[in-house]
């Protein structure tokens, strides 16, 4: 008899194919499965937080790369003698004339107040012309005299119509296929006798760096730029890179120190040589990764730009 | 039955596997992004400082004797491209130097400055610079200005006009003249030379304050006489004597020819003697530290003379000339022709005489064309520096 059940319940698991689990299997594959549930929960975790940071490190580092970048170009080629405006050097913001562009007069009238530059691409690649934006009303201009060999005070300034492309002929210093694509402007004063075909021009613009709160409460490297052709004269300062320290941290979160030719301080732009700028920023988010301490990511950069006109 | 079990089991370990690979691959290429990021950031800074440096080394080097070549100083050709030259920074970078000429002595230097070699990772910056010539500036009072007596006799012709040399074809409208000779007020002049219009010009001879001066004969713009020795192209030690200046040549395997600038005898051809014209923009700086003795031939260019100087031999200078000492023009019926100006400067106040059959005019061209093709380029200091973009 007993045989016989055996046999029944031998075919019926056969018939089905399964087995039954017992309690202890269960409790051990849940214990199992949470184990590693947990080790995989810890390591998503972990990752998420290493991504966070890291997105946070690589975002500060930028912000300050961005903003020194911005500054070694439009700072190394300023003249600290006439382009840096006075009390407008301080610590923490920096007013000056920014260079836009230069080029050289190819067509100049008799009373020396309408002027043909070449076009940026010349087809012998002679490279005269070269701007950040092509110049606008209300730019200041400099010429260089040829009689004088110096450059002619500043009080130029581009009034009239705006240049465009083709609107002047150059006469002489360009292949004959490029002259007609010349950009003629105005100034509203005589630039002088001195000023002739081959003679050197250089484009301005008053500009200003300083820090910024944005809507989103943040300080942010603002850059505003001024012309009288514009009414208000000067633009609205927007945000370039950041966010930064506010200026009122310690230390701030922009901060310029300006040096004479033996590396001293001074606060006399006509011997400044040299301008040292720390920018500083800090993540948004509490940083919590292997190796770094837990809290915000803070991180600076210094650079020392060397002026190279001075005289 | 044994296999049939195994086969039925269903496990979650492959599952878990699975999972686990993703979630580690996704670690990995987390890891890799941000490291690659870090390192393409980094390496980019380092490519675009290298082109930095390397477009200022192209640039500086626009000075450099072995690049600029003295003969572009006289190229009135305005807007002619007058190198194009790639350089090596050596450090892996380079890039391409040129240079054009704005015309009025002033230049444009262009340096584009290239750094890395793979296509996906390169810097590049351009540079310019704006370039001027930097030159003596000679203030002569006279044909021939001296501060000691003067003594003219014989043949001797001075002439204060403006006179351009005859083999130069290129010259300017001649300037007004200057006076034949611009002498001291203490030490009048002797004149008894043969012909009755031996010394000529506007007046033909005054006594001047000026040719009393010290900074006359040693002060040439921002310029003194010590900087002019300095950047002498010859220097010349004293007591040395020259018979028959001629510019020498070199001719190459494709049969260029050039001008031997290193030759101590070679002071240019300023007569245009000689066919090829190699020679004829060379216009060096000679220092001679003493006494001076030059018979025969030709030289052009700014003559130093330390100590006297002796010509004779129908010896043909074009240029200034400069002598602390005497000067002293001998020779029968073959003296010796100044064409520029002559400033003699001399301790020994009766130590000057010009005599025999010599003669110096005064050229504005032959002055300007030496102080062009002797002077050195210079970046103006005071907004020569530009960013190209």
């Amino acid at each position: 008899m007993q045989l016989r059940e055996n046999a029944v319940l031998e075919r019926s698991i056969r018939k089905n194919g399964r087995r039954g689990v017992t309690l202890i299997e269960l409790m051990i594959t849940l214990v199992l499965l949470g184990i590693v549930a947990g080790g995989m929960m810890q390591i998503i975790v972990r990752q998420q937080k290493f991504y966070n940071g890291n997105s946070s490190v690589l975002g500060t580092r930028s912000n300050v790369r961005q903003g020194v970048a911005v500054f070694q170009s439009d700072l190394r080629a300023i003249n600290p003698l006439t382009d840096v405006y006075s009390g407008q050097m301080t610590s923490t913001s920096f007013e000056f004339r920014e260079p836009r562009g230069s080029s050289v007069v190819c067509a100049i009238d008799g009373g020396k107040t309408t002027i043909v530059v070449p076009p940026p691409a010349l087809t012998n690649g002679a490279g005269l012309t070269s701007w950040v934006q092509a110049p606008q009303v209300g730019d200041s201009v400099l010429f260089y005299d040829t009689n004088t060999r110096a450059w002619v005070a500043a009080g130029v300034e581009i009034t009239g119509s705006q240049p465009t492309q083709g609107s002047g002929t150059c006469i002489g210093l360009t292949p004959l296929v490029d002259a007609v694509r010349g950009w003629k402007f105005t100034v509203n004063t005589s630039a002088g006798p001195g000023v002739t075909v081959g003679s050197p021009v250089r484009f301005f613009r008053k500009a200003r760096y300083e820090l910024k709160q944005a809507a989103d409460n943040d300080w942010y490297l603002a850059y505003r730029d001024c012309s009288p052709a514009r009414s208000p004269a000067c633009s609205d300062p927007q945000p370039i890179a950041g966010p930064y320290l506010p200026p009122d941290n310690s230390p701030p979160g922009l901060e310029f120190g300006y040096f004479d030719a033996a590396g001293n301080p001074t606060t006399d732009p006509t011997q400044l040589r040299r301008i040292d700028i720390a920018l500083r920023s800090q993540g948004s988010i509490q940083i919590d990764m292997d190796g770094r301490a837990k809290g915000l990511y803070r991180d600076s950069l210094k650079t020392s730009i060397a002026v190279r006109n001075f005289q | 039955m044994r296999s049939h079990r195994v086969g039925d089991r269903r496990g979650f370990a492959l599952l878990v596997a699975l999972a686990a690979l993703v979630i580690i691959g996704g670690l990995i290429v987390g890891a890799f992004f941000a490291s690659t990021q870090e390192f393409r950031i980094g390496r980019n800074t380092v490519l675009q400082s290298r082109a930095m440096t390397s477009a200022e080394y192209g640039l500086n080097s626009a000075l450099r004797s072995d690049v600029w070549d003295q003969s572009w100083n006289n190229n009135t050709s305005a807007g002619a491209i007058l190198l194009t030259k790639d350089f090596d920074a050596g450090d892996g970078s380079g890039g391409t130097l040129r240079i054009v000429n704005l015309g009025n002595e002033n230049y444009l230097a262009v340096s584009e400055g290239f750094s890395g070699s793979t296509a996906s990772a390169q810097g590049r910056k351009r540079l310019g610079g704006f370039l001027k010539l930097r030159k003596p500036k000679f203030k002569f009072l006279g044909a021939v200005t001296t501060k000691g007596d003067i003594k003219v006799t014989g043949s001797t012709e001075i002439h204060g006009e403006d006179t351009p040399p005859t083999e130069w074809l290129d010259c300017p409208p001649p300037d007004s003249a200057l006076p034949g000779l611009a002498y001291s007020p203490s030490t009048p002049p002797q004149i008894q030379c043969s012909a009755k219009n031996c010394v000529t010009g506007n007046p033909p001879s005054v006594p001047l304050a000026d040719a009393d001066n010290p900074d006359t004969y040693n002060l040439f713009g921002d310029l003194k006489y010590a900087d002019l020795a300095a950047m002498a192209d010859k220097t010349i030690p004293g007591g040395k004597t020259f018979t028959n200046l001629a510019p020498t040549f070199k001719t190459d395997s494709l049969g260029k020819v050039y001008c031997v600038r290193t030759d101590t005898s070679n002071w240019g051809d300023p007569t245009h003697a000689y066919p090829s014209p190699a020679c004829r923009p060379y216009f060096p700086i000679i220092h001679v530290k003493g006494n001076l003795k030059l018979t025969g031939g030709a030289g052009q260019g700014i003559l130093l003379v330390d100590g006297d100087l002796n010509a004779s031999g129908g010896i043909n200078f074009y240029g200034p000339v400069i002598v602390k000492g005497a000067l002293s023009v001998t020779g029968n019926g073959s003296g010796a022709r100044f064409v520029g100006g002559v400033m003699a400067e001399n301790v020994y106040l009766d130590d000057n005489k010009v005599a025999g059959n010599a003669v110096v005019s005064y050229s504005s061209c032959a002055v300007n064309k030496a102080l062009n093709g002797s002077a050195t380029p210079m970046f103006d200091r005071s907004r020569g520096w530009i960013e190209m973009y």
